[in-house]
């Protein structure tokens, strides 16, 4: 929903670091993003591509975006692991109770957006 | 110590990598972090109210000002891409309310409240109302730092509103079901809402509203502590 400000945000990031390690060119950017987060990476990827046209850094760029999978945790019973999707509607309808005492579990990974790696030409 | 030997750089065309850790969504729960500190330091207690364009967040906090004002000072940070209409609807009933225009974006983020936060003399407020802006997704990434998250759903949303948007309700202590005076209008049954909200957030406490007919105000008052 916010891809736009966040691909804007990151192109920006992109050019600071860029300029601290004197790179010519950004080659690849490898992005980790969380399941629990509002984030498309097929939005993300097309904003991506239209903006880095303008950018002479990022022109010749690619985006790898990997989906990071949803890790809670049961502060009740100690469960630590995926979430239920629950299947009552045709819908991703993930469930923040916990699969096995049924409490309130809390979000260790999957609210994301993590940029991990970034190859770059000096 | 022994001084480094040196360090060897990339020539000129040679291809670097740099592995990093950064993280855009935790800068701004680090900021949250910051506003509440800020807020418990002057007593403030902040409700973040969440929800859809019309789902009734403005009335809603304008019937919880008319019962507290007196109780508590109180002030309101309200949110939306553009205009002051919420706003001045709530500053006629007397409290300081400051207007955020985010212009843009679909949410208010922790470091606008940051800002915000310091346009006021928190010495003289005990309760601040932050109404988000009208949506029921984005404000799911952003904590701003308050004490409670409320969603506001309403009945005329449909029956489907809460299981379409379901993150939303994860971090959201109450969930308000508003204008349930409409429920057989709408042929909309409140209790599914309701029971779709507790299979999502099993300790979410479900509030039924209808703000226009004065009904579960003094209810959502006291699941809130105030």
């Amino acid at each position: 929903m916010h891809e736009a400000s966040m691909t804007m945000q990151l192109i920006d990031y992109l050019d600071k670091v860029a300029q601290e390690n004197n790179a010519k060119k950004i080659l690849d950017i490898y992005l980790e993003v969380g399941e629990f987060t509002h984030l498309n990476p097929d939005q993300i990827r097309y904003l991506f591509d239209i903006l880095k046209e303008r950018n002479e850094v990022l022109k010749k760029s690619k985006l790898h975006i990997e989906r990071r999978k949803g890790i809670v945790k049961c502060d009740s019973c100690g469960y630590i692991g995926n979430i239920n999707i629950d299947n009552e509607y045709d819908l991703y309808l993930p469930v923040f109770s916990c699969p096995k005492c049924g409490s309130l579990v809390k979000v260790v990974e999957g609210d994301e957006f993590i940029i991990k790696k970034i190859r770059m030409i000096k | 110590m022994m001084p480094i030997k040196g360090v060897i750089e990339p020539d000129e065309g040679e291809i670097m990598d740099i592995e990093l850790q950064e993280d855009f969504l935790r800068r701004n729960r680090e900021l949250a972090d910051e506003v509440r500190l800020l807020l418990d330091k002057y007593g403030v207690t902040a409700i973040d109210v969440m929800g859809s364009i019309g789902a009734g967040k403005t009335c809603l906090i304008e019937a919880m000002t008319k019962r507290l004002k007196d109780k508590y000072r109180i002030a309101m940070i309200g949110g939306d891409v553009a205009t002051t209409i919420d706003s001045e609807r709530v500053s006629k009933h007397g409290i300081d309310v400051l207007q955020i225009n985010t212009g843009a974006e679909c949410h208010l983020d922790a470091n606008l409240i940051m800002k915000a936060i310091k346009e006021f003399d928190l010495e003289n407020i005990d309760l601040l109302f932050i109404e988000n802006v009208g949506n029921l997704i984005c404000p799911a990434d952003y904590p701003l730092g308050t004490h409670k998250r409320i969603v506001v759903i309403s009945i005329t949303e449909g029956p489907y509103s809460i299981v379409k948007h379901p993150l939303i309700f994860r971090e959201a202590s109450i969930c308000v079901i508003n204008k349930i005076d409409l429920s057989e209008a709408m042929e909309v049954d409140p209790e599914k809402l309701a029971s779709d909200a507790i299979k999502i957030n099993p300790e979410i406490i479900v509030v039924k509203t209808s703000c226009k007919q004065d009904i579960g105000i003094d209810e959502l008052i006291a699941k809130l502590g105030l």
